[in-house]
């Protein structure tokens, strides 16, 4: 069977999955030593400064495996482009709409991008699947005008951090990332957690706050 | 003021952040050259409040910060910013 491939510029779909790559990053300079720090680096969701952050288009509605197995050589061929080579640990996926609509008042937009790499010839070059400066898959999420874009990143933290790992071949993830969020939670985190979930289902069945 | 010991890093832009780990959910303060953002999330909502450091005074400074420890605390975020 064919790879899943969105026809180019075609609209996101809320239920396509979306992956945002984790590389490994730098600690910093002179505090090595620090307690290791138990979460994702927010760093991993900072947007450059074009204000706006890359993602992967990785399925319809599960991340493809083909499409994985596409990705995984551009993923680790980018590592390398970093000024220092880092480490590519893999992704972490969210459905499309948890991004477009991140909270309920907040509404981001995902923009298609395919990268087609330089032109062949003063002409758009064919995708081809062994030209590791394409990728088909590759979307943008434009950080909205007047939002700061470290709150972007936090934000956009927040909701990867509750989305599918998918680790890269032969790679470990980061400490701060847990096969799964509910281990690793204290007692008291996972009655915390239950006892909001229950405001928030009374809330919303006798509209009290 | 603010819980433990944070974990220090740079951000892409060369701010510093600290994130620190509360009993009640993690801040993440980023320190640029004249202000401080502090984030958190309460109840499920991001949460941000922006601090000007350029001229302001420390007690104001700790006012602003209590804000958000106060709303992870107690769960209530009514005078922050959560949208914007």
């Amino acid at each position: 069977m064919a790879r899943w491939t969105p026809s180019d510029n075609r609209p996101v779909g809320s239920n396509e999955h979306i992956g945002r790559r984790l590389f490994d990053e730098p600690k910093l300079f002179g505090a090595t030593d620090q307690n290791p720090f138990d979460g994702l680096d927010l760093r991993n969701f900072e947007a450059g400064i074009d204000r706006e952050l890359s993602v992967d288009r990785v399925g319809e509605a599960c991340f493809n495996p083909k499409v994985k197995r596409y990705l995984g050589p551009r993923a680790e061929a980018a590592a390398t482009t970093f000024r220092v080579p880092r480490i590519f640990h893999g992704w972490l996926t969210v459905p499309a709409r948890k991004l477009i609509t991140p909270r309920p008042d907040m509404r981001w937009t995902i923009v298609p991008s395919p990268e087609c790499g330089p032109p062949v010839d003063g002409a758009v070059a064919p995708w081809l699947d062994a030209d590791m400066a394409q990728n088909r898959y590759h979307a943008h999420v434009p950080i909205p005008a007047g939002m700061d874009g470290q709150f972007f990143a936090y934000v956009a933290r927040d909701i990867f951090k509750t989305g599918e790992i998918h680790r890269a071949v032969g790679a470990a993830m980061p400490a701060g990332i847990n096969a799964d969020p509910g281990r690793g939670k204290t007692k008291l985190q996972k009655w915390a957690g239950r006892q909001r979930w229950l405001a928030r289902l009374r809330s919303f069945i006798w509209g009290d706050d | 003021m603010l819980p433990a010991e944070p974990y220090l890093h740079s951000s892409l832009q060369g701010d510093l952040v600290a994130e620190f780990n509360s009993p009640y959910g993690p801040i993440t303060m980023v320190v640029s050259g004249d202000h401080a953002l502090a984030m958190a999330t309460v109840q499920g909502q991001p949460v941000q409040s922006r601090m000007q450091l350029a001229g302001a005074q420390p007690d104001t400074l700790r006012a602003e910060l209590a804000k958000i420890t106060e709303a992870l605390r107690t769960g209530r975020y009514g005078p922050l910013d959560a949208v914007r």
